[in-house]
């Protein structure tokens, strides 16, 4: 039977909350297992993992993949890809850097235009794909191609670079030892989950994810949880645009795609599935941090990034096997 | 039925026991099919009726016992060495391509071939009309499957069966979805069967039509084998005495309280092509139900009050007022639920919680600043499981792992929660077990008695008589006779469904009931 089953017994609230968090871990135990299990040969094979340092720069390094990651989360719990949010992402960084240097807007509105930039284009694709009824696959794909070729034909192929002073907070800062992006990412993660278990929303995305037509005739308007879902997905996007261009100081129009994988990956490792109605915030923030670790690992150990590219392949591929396979048995 | 066509063993199933983690799904089942015969095979649901099929259709390994096929050890049976052997099953949810055409599915794998390598499509359609045609379907070899009726589908299963010579056919819950024609049709397919000495595997959970059709019988309960008997030797109240384990008569509960005034009604309700000028009301307290055959609309007529299709005419009025439906979503709003009749495919989140599943339509209700009362909706939920009775260990448990009687009052829960006025129930005890059955029935009542209003669409003609206050039969689209539920006869509404006269009603009895 199942682990959650017993009789109830009357329990404090402490241990309730240690109850909660034991499932919780349980639940989520493969990707926690394999975060640990990594970070502990890590720290044997490689001299500098466990320093302080070290990782910090691996959350910070995760934390912009991350947050493109949790927007992705939205559209895969309702049973859809967003193949444009990477492309998504380094539009908006491009966006950015073109409004505060060849516009000369200041920073508080440039931020909230390229959140508005984001969302407008995640609406978008909501819309070609609720409405319009273009497959969700045959849509974003064709997104992502058009941001991509725009960010180049904005900055004309070379990053806009020198950016205020004042930009750098969002991708360099540092507050009580903690990088701004990292507790951004935090941010996002804590208010997403409460979004997603406690808020009508979340639950609607649930339901259109793990069956449409029910959650139709159940009163739900399908269309317009899907068209919200992706427009959240275009403001991370947009939030993660901020971020980078921030820490690389320049709308670098190259760096959207790079974003693909991870933001697929970590979802997917910590329990999303591709099918739709299940996954969890806080999985996939636990996901994108082993996908992190690894990164870190493979740069440590000293592979080019060729190879790094060709080893987070074979991972995602080492991640989804033993789920399909399980599922089949 | 006589015994004088059987031909000795075909299949000896000797103690099979299969254990699924935490349930003992098969405990030392013995069966013996004879050569001709047809034995239907019953038990309410989760008695391991799909277990001991799927055994026997080798699509999975029994932890202990032997199969012996034609006197020979079948020992490592896989789906592939058991239809070689002549054993085809037709399951409840049709394993055909549903982007093929009916031919190419009938010959699926092995097509007629030209060359070698390409497929000689005139034969295939030559041979494949011939097949369908023993079976008396009267749809083209090259509609694609997606295009047929389930009913339909069915018919191309048994086909494909006949055309493969099987020696046995395994049936699984054949019926669920065929209007009484059709069923009649398949009776005269399975007597032919018998005739040429196939042998038939029928589960049912309509053990009227295994009186009809039957040899023998057995009957399982909570995995072990109660009792195999001819079928002129056990008598219905004895077959569900040993499917439920205790004494149980099949009646309908009967209601107190008389239908009060008027409440809902529809006038000219019309979908071109589909339904036409439907008109009719509903008292407070009152069950009205919907007869006719498969495709004669009611549905159709069901999905358009709920908006989950458009209509092209007609009002709609609710205590006198005229409202607008233009999707699922009105309807809820003015106090309309619908339960479908595929709880599956339309219902449920089958991989969310019960918890989730009830609070679905209400989630409004449940909340504040669009946040949902996590208290609230716990409380509400598990006072829907009390109150229907819902059988599960905790309100977190995922609705896959329901029966399904208990899936079928989880949908139920969630349209007594959002205190629906109107409730439109498509087919609610379709494949559920006998003892749910009248669970649900009394359910029915009780939301009459709160005066409410029910829609009461049904195939099962004892169901809609025994339920309902008056009887609309439906026959192409139109609502063709009004009829007293308590004066009414099974042979009338099925005269008037099939559009037969009315004079001709004492004259002969259908064999079925």
């Amino acid at each position: 039977m199942r682990h959650d089953d017993r009789p109830r017994k009357p329990l404090s609230t402490a241990a309730k909350l240690g109850q909660g968090a034991a499932l919780y871990m349980w639940r989520n135990q493969k990707a926690l297992l394999a975060l640990l299990f990594i970070a502990v040969v890590f720290a044997f094979l490689t001299e500098h993992f466990f320093t302080f340092y070290n990782l910090v720069n691996v959350a910070r390094q995760t934390s912009i993949c991350a947050i493109l990651a949790a927007g992705m989360t939205l559209v895969l719990t309702l049973g859809d890809i967003d193949l444009s949010v990477g492309a998504n992402a380094g539009f908006c960084g491009v966006i950015a850097a073109f409004l505060l240097k060849k516009v000369g807007i200041d920073v508080p509105v440039t931020f909230l235009l390229v959140l508005g930039v984001g969302g407008f284009i995640g609406l978008l694709n909501g819309f070609l794909v609720a409405k319009v009824r273009v497959p969700f696959f045959v849509a974003t794909l064709a997104t992502m191609s058009v941001l991509t070729g725009a960010s180049f034909l904005i900055t004309g192929g070379y990053p806009f670079s020198l950016l205020p002073k004042a930009w750098r907070l969002f991708g360099r800062g540092v507050i009580w030892g903690v990088p701004a992006p990292v507790i951004i990412m935090v941010l996002v993660f804590v208010i997403l989950q409460i979004v997603q278990s406690r808020s009508i929303l979340g639950r609607k995305i649930y339901a259109v994810g793990a069956n449409a037509r029910a959650a139709r005739l159940s009163g739900i308007n399908i269309d317009r949880v899907r068209i919200v879902a992706y427009t959240l997905c275009g403001v991370l996007a947009g939030l993660g645009g901020i971020v980078v261009s921030s820490r690389l100081d320049s709308g670098d129009p190259s760096v959207g795609p790079s974003f693909l994988l991870t933001m697929v990956a970590a979802p997917i490792l910590g329990g999303t599935k591709l099918s739709g109605g299940e996954g969890t915030m806080m999985g996939t923030l636990i996901g994108a941090l082993v996908l992190g670790v690894i990164n870190n690992a493979m740069s440590l150990m000293g592979l080019n990034t060729y190879w790094q590219d060709v080893g987070r392949g074979l991972i995602l591929l080492a991640i989804v096997i033993p789920q399909i396979t399980r599922r089949r048995s | 039925m006589s015994e004088t066509d059987v031909h000795g063993s075909l299949l000896d199933v000797r103690g099979i026991t299969k254990r699924f983690p935490g349930v003992l799904a098969l405990d030392h089942v013995d069966l013996q099919l004879e050569r001709g015969e047809v034995h239907a095979l019953v038990g309410e649901n989760g008695a391991g009726k799909s277990t001991l099929i799927k055994i026997i259709g080798g699509v999975i390994r029994p932890d202990e016992g032997t199969l012996t096929f034609e006197e020979a050890d079948v020992p490592h049976l896989n789906p592939h060495s058991a239809r070689d052997l002549g054993i085809s099953i037709i399951h409840q949810e049709s394993e055909l391509a549903s982007t093929l055409s009916a031919a190419e599915n009938l010959f699926l794998g092995r097509q007629p071939r030209r060359l070698r390598c390409l497929v000689d499509c005139r034969r295939l359609h030559r041979e494949a009309r011939t097949w369908l045609d023993q079976v008396g379907a009267d749809f083209s070899t090259r509609t694609l499957v997606r295009d047929l009726a389930i009913s339909e589908r069915r018919l191309l299963e048994l086909a494909r069966a006949i055309s493969m010579h099987a020696k046995l056919v395994i049936m699984d819950e054949p019926t669920t979805v065929f209007t009484d024609k059709e069923v009649q049709n398949l009776f005269r397919l399975v007597r032919e069967l018998r005739s040429r000495g196939v042998t038939t595997l029928y589960i049912s959970h309509r053990l009227e039509e295994i009186f009809s059709i039957a040899d023998r019988v057995t009957v399982l309960r909570d995995g072990q084998r109660i009792a195999t008997c001819p079928i002129d030797q056990a008598s219905e109240e004895q077959l569900v005495r040993w499917m439920v384990g205790r004494q149980l008569k099949r009646d309908f509960p009967r209601r107190s309280t008389p239908p009060g005034e008027e409440a809902f009604s529809v006038s000219g309700l019309t979908r071109h092509g589909v339904i036409e000028d439907v008109s009719f009301s509903v008292k407070r307290g009152e069950i009205v139900g919907l007869a006719g055959l498969v495709g004669a609309g009611r549905t159709e007529v069901a999905d358009a009050i709920f908006g989950a299709s458009k209509f092209d005419r007609g009002e709609i009025r609710l205590d006198g007022e005229l409202i607008r439906i233009g999707s699922p979503a009105d309807a809820i709003r003015h106090g309309i639920g619908y339960i479908t009749a595929d709880r599956k495919l339309d219902g449920l989140l089958l991989s969310k919680s019960i918890k989730e599943n009830i609070s679905l339509a209400s989630l409004p209700d449940l909340s504040r600043f669009s946040f949902i009362k996590w208290q609230t909706e716990k409380s509400e939920a598990h006072r829907y499981k009390d109150l229907l009775q819902i059988k599960t260990p905790s309100i977190q448990q995922l609705a896959m792992n329901l029966s399904g009687g208990n899936q079928q009052k989880v949908v139920f829960a969630r349209w007594l929660l959002v205190h629906a006025k109107v409730l439109i129930l498509d087919e609610p005890t379709v494949g559920i077990d006998v003892g749910a059955k009248q669970e649900i029935y009394r359910l029915i009542n009780d939301i009459a008695e709160e005066g409410r209003c029910v829609i009461l669409i049904s195939s099962e003609l004892p169901e809609i008589l025994g339920m309902c206050d008056r009887v609309l039969v439906m026959r192409g689209g139109r609502i063709i006779r009004e009829l007293k539920g308590s004066g009414a006869t099974q042979e009338e509404i099925l005269y008037y469904s099939a559009g037969l006269k009315e004079a001709t009603s004492t004259a002969t009895t259908r064999e079925t009931y």
